[in-house]
């Protein structure tokens, strides 16, 4: 790993740290909503690097950090949300809408419809992301329920 | 995951002597924010309802008692908001200077646009006027130093008040199969960029002409 990924990493564990004080996370959760963030950037930004691809490198960030939020959850017994939201907030397409309007506030129709598009493309990639975590974590709790039983 | 942005919204069912009584409380919401602390304590609550279950003035004490909890203070909020620009505007190759400057345009947007909160205003005009100044703002910095940017200052001091987590939010609650609530997120997430879009480009339009 390099110097720039070691700055990236600390830039991405600060911002989410600053993300779960906006969204009022508890001090002493602050840290692991931090990591969180932080673990799902680096795997972004070591596969954007590698492949120049968007898509698909914010689907496996946001996988990783529904693997992180649902054992820290577990582990923490916190509800996963606070992870994950935190998590995901710098991966999340914000600037990808707002600079769609800009460009539809500036006439320039054609750049606003292809970043409408990436919008779209980047949320359905965090949810799937995210879900396919919970739904295997979900599948493995009632696979063990059922064998209690 | 509806909790997110309403947290009003409260049914109980009482049990009293075997009986099954139903209450429902409907309330319109008129603010929405993210406030992940009232989840982990709503979350707990409930949790504990399903236990033992509460008569009803109780369980509603409570709530409002979870509604009340405090949150970070103004000038903690203003400074996440500042570092949060400085750090987004290098994560996406932004200069030094950019970043400090996202930063300073976002805290004072983040002081506005709460103060404007404070007196009570209709939500999508904050966004509007706050993107419309931040933009101004922006400008006037790039008319003293003009080796910077505008349209990253502008990104990087808008990051915040960007719905990106309410988009991916409402998208994985239409996963989940929550029609309704990932329909609304998405309305309003479609506002507010509006808003803010509207706002800024106003700005520009009228302000690189002067620059």
């Amino acid at each position: 790993m390099g110097v720039m990924n070691m700055l990236q990493l600390i830039l991405a564990f600060i911002g989410s740290v600053c993300a779960g004080i906006l969204f009022n996370v508890r001090m002493e959760k602050l840290f692991w909503a931090g990591l969180s963030g932080a673990l799902g950037w680096i795997t972004y930004s070591l596969l954007h690097t590698a492949t120049g691809a968007v898509v698909i490198p914010i689907f496996l960030g946001a996988a990783v950090v529904g693997l992180y939020s649902e054992s820290a959850a577990r582990l923490l017994k916190t509800p996963v949300t606070i992870f994950s939201i935190s998590g995901i907030f710098p991966l999340v397409p914000g600037i990808t809408a707002y600079t769609a309007m800009q460009f539809l506030v500036e006439n320039r129709l054609e750049e606003a419809a292809g970043k409408i598009v990436e919008t779209l493309a980047c949320a359905f990639a965090i949810a799937f992301g995210l879900m396919l975590i919970t739904g295997i974590f979900r599948f493995a709790g009632r696979l063990k329920e059922q064998k209690i039983r | 995951m509806r909790t997110l942005c309403c947290l009003q919204g409260f049914v109980s069912i009482k049990k009293a002597n075997g009986e099954c009584e139903s209450f429902s409380e409907i309330m319109r919401i008129r603010n929405r924010n993210v406030n992940l602390h009232r989840i982990e304590l709503v979350n707990t609550f409930s949790r504990s309802l399903k236990d033992e279950p509460l008569p009803y003035e109780i369980a509603i004490k409570i709530l409002n008692e979870i509604e009340n909890t405090p949150q970070f203070k103004l000038h903690i909020r203003i400074l996440a908001a500042g570092i949060w620009a400085f750090v987004f505007t290098l994560l996406f190759r932004g200069m030094f200077s950019e970043g400090l400057a996202a930063a300073f345009m976002c805290m004072l947007a983040y002081l506005i646009k709460s103060k404007i909160s404070e007196i009570g205003f209709y939500e999508f005009l904050e966004f509007f006027v706050s993107g419309m100044l931040t933009a101004l703002i922006s400008l006037l910095a790039v008319k003293l130093f003009p080796q910077m940017n505008v349209y990253k200052i502008i990104i990087g001091s808008i990051v915040t008040f960007a719905p990106g987590v309410a988009i991916a939010n409402s998208v994985n609650d239409a996963l989940r199969g929550d029609i309704v609530s990932s329909l609304a997120g998405i309305g309003e997430a479609v506002l507010v960029v509006a808003a803010l879009g509207a706002g800024v480009g106003i700005a520009l339009i009228i302000g690189l002409q002067w620059v």
